[in-house]
């Protein structure tokens, strides 16, 4: 063994590498306040050992970015521990760089002979932060989307050649296959390579410099291996340790609803170390953006690259502690009214809910479908009535009607409803609550409608006068034959949810079949009941039936229904507000299927 | 120039030091407890990343599945072998594709109900093998394989054996159904890829 080693030695010269690599000079002993440059170079290993097989797994383009992280993320055993770790030791880089660059201040390690090491290590800074610009879009989901376009759209504002940068940038005039390939290409391609050379160069100038002692020297001079590779290999793992509580605590990084670009998610934010420059966007009006875009931060980025040649100056040094907390200062404010702005804003919790809430039932449906179609995720989300149904309410039905109170999305109508709530429509609930004398002229039934609230000199419709004065007044027999007839007329819209008990009351609902046909209790006056005729009320043969509801949407003044009497209920299928699919959706939606 | 190590931090493995002095068994200590502090550091990304990386060792192997590639009176009887092409639904990674193609197979009409089915894999490497209707023979374009007309190996060859045989169903309505397989290539054993 060592006649290979001392042959090896002899054709590489490896043990003087090796030695004087390892027994560097460490002035006043080994500290913890030098370990930070190397858990920034231990945490760029870990970065590029989980980038590299999350690599192998991952596809940039638009149809399979969202859809291979989800992937790795969900099916894959081990991939969201993998993600875990790429993701939050990206987070934990921010502070660590933090530390680092203070510690190299304040010891004073930035000033001659070290400038251009200090400009390599502010170089490092940049690269740090645009592989994480570059890294936040490639899962390519909602949040990752929308704020991106946001950073994309400040390049346009660079004077004279804003617009070609930004296109070259995205690829093209709106983003797309080529925005994910030429991001993944820097982000795993061209970043990684620089920032290798500048480590390089980095730790060869501080090797060439020596270490910046903290003076005064408490203990005697101690060398790196093996006394300050001890310190800094316990302060790795405290960060692998960190690391693995926050993937363990957040279970994993977090992958958003798929990119929907028609769609605009209004809870797009950056990761949080780029808040305070997302918060000071918001100070300018206007074209002035650029005053937060570029000018401030830019002022700020030349004031830290002069630091060393102001260090110079008397009172330098003092003078660079001072910008040092006060650009400190300004990142935690900023970053904290950000912070605070959202914690209060019910709209953008809102749509934090509604992303975890379609990112969960992508999830579910890619799991249901066995796999995710050829167009992608989106496909599955745009075809399930459960996601796109509350949109439709809210966007078609909302301006009248009510669903269990809101709008479908969680959200208040800013005017009383003038329809009935929709909630369980055609389930004996629903029936139950409008028959009854003390509910049919709140809001949730016709309170809102022309039938309680008739033009001046006009009578409550027929069934509202039906329901205050005859029902009111039923005796227990006939109270019990409603029941019965609202469990035939419910029977007819064969919902999902209440399948076990129309299977359960067959003998009930029978009863009350009859009881309609016979003309009990006067219904069949109006409603046509199957072979019964009726008159100009709405048909009730298969009532609240996925048939019935979209003939009814398509022309509710329609003789079958309301005829001459409906009240301001809009014909979707004439005026094609509504396409066919999108009719169907709202439909399967309000039925629970 | 003094130094041009670019790791201070012990994550890239360092080799050995020189022994340590005899007896300073507190440096020694120190040493170990280094490597050990850094390897577990180190263990923990690789792990993780190795972990995804044998996933496909631990899926399921695909048992074949049964197409429909033609019907009966589609296949002439005395008729030269007919390359046909295999559509199957098949889920890749995260895609579920509807009809995916997956391969090809040689159908002959032997007897009124029988049909023999040849994978157009070359068994050899995997590479497609085609009719030669003048020789009356299977070639494979490749490496030259050679395979007479009942599939066995026309010697000398590359091939380890003849082509593979696929299992054949003639339903009720005259739909001639195969079982797609692929085989492990370059063996005897004709061995089914898991």
């Amino acid at each position: 063994m060592k006649a290979l080693l001392d042959w090896f030695d002899s054709r590489t010269g490896y043990r003087k590498l090796v030695k004087t690599a390892l027994f560097e000079h460490v002035p006043g002993g080994a500290r913890w306040r030098y370990v930070w440059g190397s858990t920034l170079t231990f945490a760029i290993v870990v970065q590029f050992i989980t980038g590299f097989f999350l690599w192998m797994n991952y596809s940039p383009s638009a149809q399979t970015a969202w859809e291979s992280v989800h992937y790795i993320n969900d099916v894959m055993p081990g991939g969201w521990l993998l993600r875990g770790i790429h993701h939050f030791m990206a987070q934990v880089m921010v502070p660590l760089l933090v530390l680092h660059f203070m510690q190299v201040i304040i010891d004073r390690a930035y000033q001659a002979p070290r400038e251009v090491n200090y400009w390599f290590g502010l170089g490092l800074l940049v690269l740090t932060l645009a592989i994480s610009l570059t890294g936040y879009l490639l899962p390519w989901d909602q949040r990752g989307y929308w704020s991106t376009k946001v950073a994309t759209n400040l390049i346009s504002g660079v004077p004279l050649i804003g617009d070609q940068m930004q296109r070259l940038v995205v690829g093209d005039a709106n983003y797309g296959h080529h925005t994910l390939t030429r991001f993944f290409a820097m982000h795993a391609g061209l970043l990684p390579a620089l920032m290798v050379l500048l480590i390089i160069g980095h730790v060869a100038l501080f090797r060439k410099h020596g270490l910046t002692p903290k003076l005064p020297k408490k203990k005697k001079d101690a060398m790196f291996f093996p006394d300050q590779v001890l310190v800094d290999a316990v302060a790795c793992l405290a960060v692998t340790v960190a690391v693995l509580c926050l993937v363990w605590w957040f279970r994993g990084a977090e992958l958003g609803a798929p990119a929907n670009p028609s769609e605009p998610f209004s809870a797009a934010r950056p990761d949080w170390y780029f808040m305070s420059l997302f918060q000071l966007l918001k100070f300018f009006q206007g074209e002035n953006v650029i005053w937060g875009s570029l000018i401030i931060p830019g002022f700020v980025f030349a004031l830290l690259m002069l630091m060393p040649l102001l260090g110079r100056w008397k009172i330098g040094h003092r003078f660079n502690l001072f910008v040092l907390f006060a650009a400190l200062a300004g990142f935690g404010v900023l970053t904290a009214i950000a912070f605070t702005h959202d914690a209060r804003d019910t709209h953008y919790r809102t749509a934090v809910a509604q992303g975890h809430r379609d990112a969960e039932r992508t999830k579910q449906l890619a799991k249901a479908n066995q796999g995710i179609p050829t167009e992608g995720a989106l496909a599955l989300l745009r075809g399930d009535p459960l996601t796109q149904g509350p949109r439709l309410f809210a966007s078609q039905c909302a301006s009248c009607h009510t669903y269990d109170g809101h709008d479908g999305l969680g959200a208040q109508l800013p005017e009383p409803p003038t329809a009935p709530d929709l909630a369980g429509f055609g389930s004996r609930d629903w029936l139950r609550g409008f028959m009854d004398p003390a509910q049919i002229e709140t809001p949730k039934f016709f309170g809102g409608t022309a039938f309680v609230h008739p033009k001046p000199g006009e009578k409550k419709s027929r069934m509202v006068r039906l329901i205050l004065d005859d029902v009111a007044k039923y005796s227990a027999e006939e109270k019990a034959q409603l029941e019965k007839i609202i469990a035939a007329i419910s029977a007819e819209a064969k919902l999902p949810a209440q399948k076990a008990h129309d299977v359960r009351d067959t003998v009930l609902i029978e009863e009350g079949r009859k009881l309609l046909a016979d003309v009990t209790l006067d219904c069949t006056d109006c409603h046509k009941f199957h072979d019964t005729a009726g008159g100009k009320a709405p048909d009730f043969t298969g009532y609240g039936s996925r048939e019935w509801l979209a003939e009814f949407l398509k022309n509710p003044g329609h003789e079958r229904f309301y005829g001459k009497h409906n009240d301001r209920m809009p014909a979707f299928g004439q005026t094609s507000r509504l396409t066919a699919r999108e009719l169907d959706l709202l439909i399967r939606w309000l039925r629970g299927e | 120039m003094r130094a041009m190590s670019n790791d201070p931090s012990p994550s890239q493995g360092i080799p050995a030091p020189a022994p340590a002095p005899e007896g300073d068994r507190r440096e020694f200590l120190k040493s170990a407890a280094c490597f050990a502090l850094g390897g577990v550091c180190v263990l923990v990304p690789v792990v993780a990343g190795v972990t995804v990386l044998i996933g496909p060792l631990r899926r399921p192997a695909a048992d074949g599945s049964w197409v429909e590639l033609t019907k009966l009176d589609g296949l002439k009887l005395g008729g030269a072998p007919r390359l046909f092409q295999v559509f199957v639904e098949r889920t890749d990674a995260w895609t579920r594709h509807g009809r995916n193609a997956v391969g090809a197979v040689f159908l002959e009409r032997l007897a009124e109900n029988h049909v023999r089915a040849f994978q157009a894999a070359c068994p050899h490497l995997g590479c497609a093998v085609e009719w030669r209707g003048e020789e009356k023979h299977f070639f494979c374009p490749c490496h030259n394989s050679a395979f007479s007309h009942d599939g066995a190996i026309i010697n000398p060859s590359p091939s380890a054996r003849g082509l593979d045989t696929l299992e054949v169903a003639i339903h009720g309505d005259g739909g001639v159904w195969v079982k797609f397989q692929d085989f492990k290539a370059g063996v005897k054993q004709k061995l089914p890829v898991a």
